[in-house]
C-alpha cells in the first residue's frame, strides 16, 4: 500500500523513471566500477611488467654474484695451488696470455668476466647508485685482479695481493647480490598476492567483499525491477479502477493534497492532471467555503469512515475557470504508511438540481393555477349569487321607471335617476357575466380566432382601466387580419395581463407621455406575433431575466404570477414570451401564437 | 561477468594497498649526517679492548665522511639501548636482542653487519660418552641453555627447536639457564645437563685454544644460520646520511691494506647491507618471550 502511496504522489514520475533511475545508477556504477578496474589493471599491468623486469634482473645479477662467487672460489685455490708452477712469463706474449700462462685461472677468469658484464648490464635498468657504484667497483676490482694475474704471480706478495683483490672482488659482489636479494624480497613484498599471509588474507576479505557487494547490487536491483513490475501492475490494476469507474475520483494525503485523481475529474474540473497532483484539495471548493472544509476535513481524518460529504449541504465544486457546479461528495479512508488517505468520489448533480428545480417550478405553478382555478370557481359561484340580486335589481329599476312616468307630477330627475340605475345595474350584470366567463375553468377549446378581433375585444375590456389610468391604448392591426388558432379566452388573459403590468409601469410617468402601442402581426413561420408596448420606466437586466420567475415581481404587492401564467398559457399554445428593452423608454412584451394554417398543417 | 570484475577488483584493492605500501616507507625524511657522529658499541670486551677495535673504524669514518666521530662506551647491554632511546648515539653496533629491543623501542634502522654476522650457528653439544645421535634421543633429558638474553645461546636457538616442534619446557625434563657460554660446555661436561646450547664460534675457539678438548663433546645438532649483531641508526637519520654511512661500510674491502687492517680489527672480511627482515626470526621469539613488546 506503501508504493502505491509513493506512486500516487508522483504517478507520472514513477513510471518513467523508475527505469531510467535504475539504468542511470547502474550505468554510473559500471561505467565507475570498469573504468576505475580498467585503470587499476593498467597501473597493475604496467607495475607488474616493471616488477617482473625489476625481477628478472635482480635474479639475474644474485645468480651472476653466485656464480662469480664459486668462480671466485676456484680461482683462489688455483692460484694458491699453481702460482709459482706457471709458465714463465716470456711466454705470456702471444694474444691471450693469461690463458697461456694459467689455462685454468684464465678460463674462470673469463667467466667471471661474462658474469660481471651480465651484472653490469642488468643494473643499467635499476638506475640506483647503490648498484651503479658497485657494479662499477666489481669491474674494476676484476679489471685489477687479472692484470695482477697476467702481471705473472711469480712472487709471493703477488700471490697475496691477488688473493687480497681476489676476497675484494668477492666482497663486492656478495653486498650487490645481498643489496639486490634486500630489493627483490622488497618487490616480493610489495607485489600484489605474493606470498605474504596479510596482504593475501586482506585482499581476500576485500576480494570476498566486493564480489557479495557486486552480487548483492545485482540482486537488490532484481529485486528493485520485480517490486517495480509488481508495483506497476498493481497501479495498473488500480488505476484501470479508477478510470473505469463513472464519476470523478481524487485521492488526497492527510496534508489534503492530492496524489491521485482520475479523467473523469480532469473532465469535472477542467484542470489537467498534473496540474492537480501536489494541490491542496480546496482548489476544488469556491474561496468561501475553503475554511469550512479545512475545519472539515480535520474532523473527518480523526474518524476517518466511509461516508457521503456534507450531508444535508450543498456542496458546490469550483471549476478552472472559476464557474461552479453543485457536486455530491463521497468520502473513503484508504490507510498506507504515509498516514491516512481519503478517496473522494465526486458525482456533478448539475442536472439533478436542474431537474429538481424545475420540479419545485412546475409544482408552484400547478398549485398557483390550483389557486386560481379555485378563485374561478369560487368567482363563479358569487357571480352567479350576485347575478340574482342585479336581475332584480334591474327589473325593480325598470318598473320603477314605469310607475315614474304614469305619475305626472315626478320629477324628471327622478326619471333620469332611476333610468341610470337600470343601466348600471345592467353593466354590473355584464362585469359579473364576464368575471363568471373569464373564470370559469373551463376546458381549452382552441378556435379559429381574427386575432385583431380579439385584441379589440381586450382593448375594451381594459378600455376603463386605461382611462382611469390616463393611459392612451394605440392599436395597429396587420391587415388582413390573422386568423389564430387559439384558446381566446386564454390569450386574452395573457393580454390583459400585459396591458395591466404596461399600466402600471407607466405611473411614474408623466400623463401626457402615457401610451400603450398593441400590434399584430402575421410572420413568416406560421406564428402570429402580438406586442404590447409601454414607455414606462423599463426593466433592468436583472428584471428582465427574472420577470418570467413565479413569485417575482416588480410591483408593490404584487402577487409575481401573472407573467409566469402568461407564458405557461403562451408556451402551451407553442409560442414564446419574452420581453425586450425600448430603444428609447420602457418595455415591449412579445408573444407569438400560432396561425390557423399552421396548426392545420 | 562477475568473477572477471572480482578479479579486477582484487587487482585494483591489491594495487591500491602496494601504493599506500609505498606511500608509507616513504614517508620518513630526516636530515642528513649530524656534525658530531657518536658510535656506540656493544660492551661485549673491556673498555680498552673494545678502544682498540674501534679505533681504526672511527677514523676511517671521520675520515671518509668528513666529520668528527666519538667512540662511545657503556657499562652493559641495557645502557647501550637506553643510550639510543635518547639520542645520546647516532650509530650503535647492537647485538641480536638489543637490536631486536632497540627497533621495537625506538625504531632502531639496520645498516650494515659483518660478513660473519649473517652466518652464525648455535651447537647443541653432548659429552662424547653418550649413545644418543640426534634430539629425539634426549627427550626427557636436561637441557642448558645460555643466558636467557643470549640470541646464539638461548633465544635462536629455541626459535630453531619450535620450528622442529620441540618445545623445551615440555619435550626436556628440564631447563637450565647458565651465565656465560662456557658455563653452558662446563655443565654438560659435569653432568648438570645432558645437553648444552652453545654458540658455534665461541665453541670452536673453546676447542682452538684448548680450553675443552675435541674428544671431550660430540655435536648433536646445529642450528640453520642466522644473523646476529648489526650496526643500526638512529630513524631521524634522512636517507642520505643513511647511505653515505653504509656506502663508507660496504667500500671497506680486504683488497686494500688499510682496510683490511680495519676489518681484521672488526674480525670482518667485510661488510653486507642489512634489512629488519633478517632478524624477523629473532623478532618472533622475543615477543612470545616477551623480551620486547
Amino acid at each position: 500500500m506503501k508504493a502505491i502511496g509513493q506512486t500516487r504522489a508522483k504517478p507520472t514520475w514513477w513510471f518513467s523513471n523508475v527505469g531510467t533511475y535504475r539504468f542511470v545508477v547502474y550505468g554510473v556504477n559500471v561505467t565507475l566500477l570498469m573504468s576505475v578496474v580498467s585503470f587499476m589493471e593498467g597501473q597493475r599491468q604496467n607495475y607488474k611488467s616493471t616488477t617482473e623486469r625489476m625481477n628478472r634482473y635482480h635474479l639475474t645479477t644474485v645468480a651472476e654474484a653466485i656464480a662469480v662467487r664459486e668462480h671466485l672460489h676456484v680461482v683462489e685455490d688455483a692460484i694458491v695451488a699453481r702460482a709459482l708452477e706457471a709458465r714463465p712469463p716470456t711466454a705470456i706474449s702471444s694474444r691471450e696470455p693469461l690463458l697461456v700462462a694459467y689455462p685454468r685461472i684464465g678460463t674462470v677468469l673469463y667467466l667471471v668476466e661474462a658474469n660481471i658484464e651480465k651484472i653490469t648490464t642488468a643494473q643499467s635498468v635499476f638506475h640506483d647508485s647503490n648498484f651503479e657504484e658497485l657494479a662499477a667497483r666489481s669491474k674494476r676490482q676484476f679489471s685489477d685482479l687479472r692484470a695482477n694475474i697476467s702481471d705473472g704471480l711469480t712472487q709471493p706478495s703477488k700471490v697475496e695481493s691477488a688473493k687480497r683483490q681476489l676476497a675484494g672482488l668477492a666482497l663486492t659482489v656478495e653486498q650487490l647480490r645481498r643489496l639486490h636479494t634486500m630489493e627483490y624480497d622488497k618487490l616480493a613484498t610489495a607485489l600484489p598476492l605474493n606470498n605474504n599471509r596479510h596482504v593475501q588474507l586482506v585482499i581476500a576479505i576485500v576480494t570476498t567483499l566486493l564480489a557479495v557487494s557486486f552480487v548483492f547490487t545485482r540482486q537488490i536491483f532484481k529485486m528493485i525491477e520485480r517490486a517495480t513490475d509488481a508495483l506497476s501492475r498493481s497501479e495498473e490494476r488500480y488505476r484501470t479502477l479508477l478510470e473505469s469507474a463513472p464519476n470523478a475520483i481524487v485521492i488526497v494525503d492527510s496534508d489534503a493534497r492530492i496524489v491521485l485523481v482520475n479523467s473523469q475529474a480532469e473532465l469535472m474540473f477542467g484542470y489537467r492532471r498534473e496540474d492537480f497532483i501536489g494541490q491542496p484539495v480546496e482548489m476544488l471548493i469556491p474561496l468561501r467555503y475553503h475554511d469550512r472544509h479545512r475545519q472539515k476535513r480535520q474532523k473527518y481524518l480523526q474518524q476517518p469512515v466511509l461516508r457521503p460529504m456534507g450531508e444535508q449541504l450543498d456542496l458546490c465544486g469550483c471549476r478552472k475557470d472559476g464557474s461552479e457546479f453543485p457536486v455530491e461528495v463521497t468520502l473513503g479512508p484508504i490507510e498506507t504508511e504515509e498516514g491516512i488517505f481519503v478517496e473522494s468520489t465526486i458525482h456533478d448533480i448539475t442536472v439533478r438540481k436542474n431537474l429538481e428545480q424545475e420540479a419545485a417550478e412546475y409544482r408552484d405553478t400547478l398549485s398557483h393555477v390550483s389557486r386560481i382555478s379555485t378563485m374561478g370557481e369560487m368567482a363563479t359561484g358569487i357571480a352567479h349569487e350576485l347575478n340574482q340580486p342585479l336581475t332584480a335589481i334591474a327589473a325593480y329599476s325598470f318598473t320603477a321607471k314605469g310607475l315614474a312616468e304614469q305619475v305626472t307630477e315626478c320629477p324628471h330627475e327622478l326619471r333620469e335617476i332611476l333610468e341610470k340605475l337600470e343601466d348600471q345595474a345592467i353593466r354590473a350584470g355584464d362585469i359579473v357575466q364576464r368575471l363568471r366567463k373569464f373564470a370559469t375553468k373551463t376546458d381549452s377549446v382552441r378556435t379559429i380566432t381574427d386575432l385583431n378581433a380579439l385584441v379589440g375585444d381586450v382593448a375594451k375590456f381594459v378600455e376603463p382601466d386605461s382611462r382611469k389610468a390616463e393611459t392612451v391604448l394605440t392599436l395597429e392591426f396587420d391587415e388582413p387580419s390573422p386568423k389564430v388558432m387559439v384558446d381566446e379566452i386564454q390569450v386574452q388573459q395573457v393580454l390583459v395581463n400585459l396591458i395591466r403590468n404596461a399600466i402600471d409601469a407607466m405611473q411614474e410617468t408623466p400623463t401626457s407621455r402615457r401610451e400603450i402601442t398593441i400590434s399584430t402581426r402575421a410572420l413568416q413561420n406560421g406564428q402570429a406575433e402580438v406586442t404590447v408596448s409601454d414607455v414606462g420606466k423599463g426593466l433592468s437586466n436583472d428584471e428582465l431575466e427574472h420577470v418570467f420567475d413565479a413569485f417575482y415581481s416588480t410591483k408593490q404587492g404584487g402577487m409575481g404570477l401573472g407573467m409566469r401564467i402568461s407564458r405557461t398559457i403562451v408556451e402551451a399554445h407553442g409560442g414564446t414570451l419574452w420581453a425586450k428593452p425600448n430603444n428609447g423608454a420602457g418595455v415591449t412584451f412579445a408573444f407569438t401564437v400560432p396561425l390557423e394554417n399552421s396548426h392545420e398543417q | 561477468m562477475e568473477r572477471i570484475a572480482a578479479q579486477k577488483l582484487t587487482f585494483a584493492i591489491a594495487a591500491l594497498l602496494s601504493l599506500l605500501l609505498i606511500g608509507c616507507s616513504g614517508k620518513k625524511t630526516g636530515e642528513d649526517l649530524p656534525p658530531v657522529l657518536k658510535i656506540g658499541v656493544l660492551p661485549d670486551e673491556s673498555r680498552e679492548k673494545l678502544a682498540e677495535r674501534y679505533e681504526p673504524l672511527r677514523r676511517y669514518l671521520s675520515e671518509s665522511l668528513g666529520l668528527r666521530c666519538e667512540l662511545v662506551f657503556y657499562e652493559n647491554y641495557l645502557a647501550i639501548v637506553e643510550a639510543f632511546g635518547d639520542g645520546s648515539i647516532d650509530l650503535a653496533y647492537f647485538g641480536g636482542l638489543t637490536f631486536v629491543q632497540a627497533m621495537a623501542a625506538f625504531d632502531a634502522v639496520p645498516l650494515v653487519m659483518r660478513d660473519v654476522d649473517s652466518r652464525f650457528t648455535s651447537y647443541v653439544v653432548a659429552r662424547a660418552d653418550s649413545t644418543e645421535t640426534d634430539l629425539a634421543g634426549y627427550k626427557n633429558s636436561a637441557i642448558a641453555f645460555g643466558s636467557r638474553l643470549s640470541t646464539s645461546g638461548h633465544l635462536m636457538p629455541r626459535y630453531f627447536l619450535a620450528e622442529q616442534d620441540i618445545t623445551p619446557e615440555t619435550f626436556f625434563s628440564k631447563v637450565h639457564y647458565s651465565a656465560t657460554h662456557d658455563a653452558t660446555v662446563e655443565g654438560v661436561r659435569d653432568g648438570t645437563a645432558e645437553i648444552g646450547v652453545v654458540n658455534s664460534l665461541i665453541f670452536n675457539s673453546m676447542v682452538a685454544d684448548g680450553r675443552i678438548e675435541e674428544g671431550e663433546f660430540h655435536i648433536v645438532w646445529e642450528t640453520p644460520p642466522y644473523s646476529n649483531y648489526v650496526w643500526a641508526v638512529q630513524p631521524s637519520l634522512g636517507k642520505t646520511g643513511r647511505k653515505k654511512l653504509r656506502d663508507a661500510f660496504l667500500a671497506l674491502s680486504p683488497s686494500t691494506e688499510e682496510h683490511e687492517e680495519i676489518l681484521r680489527n672488526m674480525g670482518a672480511g667485510g661488510f653486507y647491507p642489512s634489512t629488519a627482515a633478517t632478524f624477523s626470526e629473532l623478532n618472533e621469539i622475543a615477543l612470545e618471550m616477551e623480551l620486547i613488546q
